[in-house]
C-alpha cells in the first residue's frame, strides 16, 4: 500500500500545528489596545528626549515592546521567581571564588514597569551574555514532595489550606534545575549602542570594561493544584528523579521511530495540553518554592553597578525612582508589575510578603529563611492566597 | 465587485466590520504562523502585527471583497520570512522584561519533558525541509495545509486557479523527496509503506 504525497505532507505539517488556538475574544481585545497605542504614537510628537527624529533602533524596540501588553492569558504561576530568568537565561561555568555576592533576597517590593513607553535598555547591548539563551530551564516531573526536596536541596513544604475544589495533593510536581548566567561589560559595544540611540555623551565608565556579573538561579519546585478530575500527562520521569539522577531525560536514548513519534504527538498530546491549560484557568493554582537567587560581581562594586544601571537612558523615570527608593536594595527583590496592578506589602507569619493582582493574576510572594515562596491563581482571592501561604509550614 | 486583472474573484464576502474580519481569520492566521515559529507567543505577536497592518489601511481594507486575499498574501510572506530567518528569536532575546515568560515556562513544564524534546526535534525537521524548498513551494504548502481552498490559495499567491492543483502536486512531491531524505539522513526509519 502506498501513501500519497498529500498524506505525507499533511501528516508532517500537522506536527507543526498548534495544540489549540488562543481565544479570539482576548486576542481581539489586545488588537484593539495595539490599535489605540499605535494611533496615539502616530498622533503625538515623541515626548521623550531619547527618541531621535529619525527612526532609531530604540524606537523600533519601543514599538515592539508596546505589543507585549497582551491581556493576561490567565495561567497562574508564581511570576516573580521565574521572571529573574528573563534577564539572563544562559548557563555558564562558575568562577565563583573570585566573586563577591552583591545580592540575595530577604525582602520584596513591587516595582511598576510601564512597557508602553520607551524601550528599556538591555544588558546584551552593553556587553556579552555567555552561552545560548534557552526559553525553558531543564526540568523534570517528580512524584512526591520528598523527591522534590531531594532535587532542590531544601525541604519542600506543601500548603494545607487550599481553596475548595483543589487538592490536597498537587496534580503535578515539577522541579527545575538551577542555572548560572554570566555577563561581561564591553566598552566598545556599549559605546556603539549608546551612539545608535543618540546618546553619545553618555559613556560606560572605564572601570566597567571587562567587569563581570553572574546570576545564580537555584533549583525550584512548582506544584500545580488543579481542579478535581483534571487529567494530566503521565509522570514518566519520577523514578529517575528518585534514583538521584533527576535531570536525565530519556529523549536521547537512541533513535526514535517516526511511527512512534506520530503516535506520541498526535491528538492525544494536543488534548492533554489543552486540558491542563483549561484546568489552570478554571480555579487551579501554582505554588513555587526556591532558594533565593543571587547575583555576584567582579571588577566593579555593587553600588557603582547600581548607580550606572539606574542612570541608563531609556529607563522610565518612575521605575528608576521606585528602584532608588528601595532602602536595603542588596537584599530586596523588586517584583516587576504592570501599571494598574494592586500588589501591596503584607506579612505572612511574620515574614515579608506581597499580595494582590498583577495583570489579571492573583499572587502572593513571601520570603522565609532564605527561601522564596510564591502562589498564584487566575481566580483565587487575596484572602485565599494569604491563608494558603500561612499554611505552608 | 472589483476583480483585479490576473487575480481571481474573491472567495469570501466582505466582512461587516474589522471585528468580524478578525474573528473570521485570526485562528487560521495564528495557526499558520505557529507552524513556522513553533511558539505560541511569537505566532500571536505576528498575527497581531498583521491585523494591525490591516487596520491601518485606508480606506478600510476589511470592507473590500479582496481583503482576505490581501491578508493571506501578507501572512504567506510573513510565514516565509519567519521560516527563513531567525529574526524572531533574536528579537525575543532583546526583550528586557518579558511579563509572559513565566506563563510560557509553566505551560511547557506541565508537559512531559521527554515527549516535548521528541516533538521539538520532529518539528524542526519538518521546518528544515520547508526551508530547502523554493519559497513559493513552501508558502503554497503552508497555505493549503492551513485550510485554504485552491481558490483562496490562488488569490493569495496571485496564481491562476487552474494551475494551483498542478503546482501543489509538484510541491508535495518535492517535499516528500526532501523529507524522506532527511529522515534517512538522521537514521530514522522511513514510514512504513514506502519501504517496498
Amino acid at each position: 500500500m502506498t501513501t500519497s504525497d498529500t498524506d505525507i505532507v499533511r501528516e508532517a505539517l500537522s506536527l507543526l500545528g498548534p495544540s489549540h488556538t488562543p481565544d479570539v475574544g482576548p486576542a481581539l481585545e489586545r488588537q484593539r489596545a495595539m490599535q489605540r497605542s499605535s494611533a496615539r504614537a502616530a498622533g503625538s510628537a515623541p515626548a521623550a528626549e531619547f527618541i531621535t527624529p529619525r527612526r532609531s533602533s530604540m524606537n523600533a524596540f519601543a514599538d515592539s515592546l508596546s505589543h507585549l501588553r497582551r491581556p493576561m492569558l490567565g495561567i497562574p504561576l508564581a511570576a516573580a521567581l521565574v521572571l529573574a530568568l528573563s534577564l539572563f537565561a544562559s548557563p555558564v561555568r562558575g568562577l565563583a571564588a573570585q566573586f563577591l555576592t552583591i545580592f540575595r533576597v530577604q525582602d520584596l517590593t513591587p516595582v511598576t514597569v510601564d512597557l508602553s513607553g520607551q524601550g528599556i535598555p538591555n544588558l546584551s547591548q552593553l556587553g556579552d551574555m555567555t552561552g545560548q539563551s534557552t526559553s525553558v530551564p531543564a526540568y523534570t516531573h517528580v512524584a512526591t514532595a520528598a523527591a522534590a526536596s531531594q532535587a532542590v536541596g531544601f525541604t519542600v513544604a506543601a500548603p494545607s489550606a487550599l481553596p475548595s475544589g483543589l487538592g490536597p495533593q498537587p496534580s503535578a510536581i515539577v522541579v527545575t534545575q538551577g542555572q548560572t548566567a554570566g555577563f561581561t561589560f564591553r566598552a566598545a559595544k556599549a559605546k556603539a549602542y549608546l551612539a545608535s540611540i543618540g546618546q553619545s555623551n553618555f559613556a560606560l565608565p572605564g572601570k566597567f570594561d571587562g567587569a563581570t556579573l553572574q546570576l545564580h538561579i537555584e533549583p525550584a519546585v512548582l506544584m500545580a493544584y488543579l481542579p478535581a478530575g483534571t487529567k494530566l500527562p503521565a509522570i514518566p520521569d519520577a523514578s529517575t528523579a528518585q534514583s538521584g539522577l533527576p535531570f536525565q531525560h530519556r529523549a536521547s536514548a537512541g533513535a526514535i521511530s517516526s511511527q512512534a513519534v506520530r503516535a506520541a504527538v498526535a491528538p492525544a498530546a494536543a488534548s492533554r495540553i489543552s486540558n491542563t491549560e483549561q484546568a489552570l484557568l478554571n480555579g487551579g493554582l501554582a505554588v513555587v518554592e526556591t532558594k533565593s537567587p543571587s547575583v555576584d560581581a567582579s571588577g566593579v562594586s555593587a553600588s557603582d553597578l547600581r548607580n550606572f544601571l539606574l542612570s541608563m537612558p531609556g529607563l522610565p523615570a518612575s521605575t528608576v525612582a521606585q528602584l532608588r527608593s528601595i532602602g536595603d536594595w542588596q537584599h530586596t527583590l523588586p517584583i516587576p508589575v504592570a501599571p494598574g496592578a494592586s500588589l501591596r506589602k503584607v506579612t505572612v507569619g511574620g515574614s515579608p510578603a506581597i499580595v494582590g493582582t498583577n495583570m489579571g493574576m492573583h499572587m502572593v510572594v513571601w520570603v522565609r529563611n532564605g527561601i522564596v515562596y510564591a502562589a498564584a491563581g487566575a481566580s483565587t482571592s487575596d484572602t485565599q492566597l494569604l491563608s494558603l501561604a500561612a499554611s505552608v509550614q | 465587485m472589483i476583480v483585479m486583472e490576473g487575480a481571481v474573484a474573491p472567495t469570501e464576502p466582505a466582512a461587516e466590520s474589522f471585528e468580524s474580519f478578525f474573528r473570521q481569520h485570526f485562528g487560521r492566521v495564528y495557526a499558520l504562523l505557529y507552524r513556522v515559529t513553533g511558539s505560541a507567543e511569537d505566532a500571536e505577536d505576528l498575527a497581531q502585527e498583521l491585523f494591525l497592518r490591516v487596520s491601518r489601511q485606508q480606506p478600510p481594507l476589511w470592507e473590500s471583497p479582496t481583503a482576505a486575499g490581501w491578508l493571506w498574501k501578507a501572512a504567506g510572506h510573513m510565514a516565509l520570512n519567519e521560516l527563513r530567518s531567525s529574526r524572531r528569536r533574536r528579537y525575543r532575546e532583546t526583550r528586557a522584561v518579558d511579563h509572559d515568560r513565566p506563563l510560557r515556562l509553566v505551560r511547557e513544564m506541565l508537559q512531559d519533558p521527554a515527549e516535548g524534546a521528541e516533538r521539538r526535534e520532529q518539528r524542526e525537521e519538518v521546518r528544515g525541509v520547508l526551508r530547502t524548498l523554493r519559497p513559493r513551494e513552501s508558502t503554497l504548502l503552508l497555505l493549503r495545509h492551513s485550510g485554504l481552498s485552491y481558490a483562496a490559495v490562488a488569490q493569495a499567491l496571485e496564481l491562476n486557479p487552474a494551475s494551483v492543483g498542478k503546482l501543489l502536486a509538484r510541491a508535495e512531491a518535492r517535499f516528500r523527496e526532501h523529507y524522506e531524505a532527511s529522515q534517512r539522513a538522521s537514521s530514522k526509519p522511513v514510514r512504513e509503506g514506502d519501504a517496498s
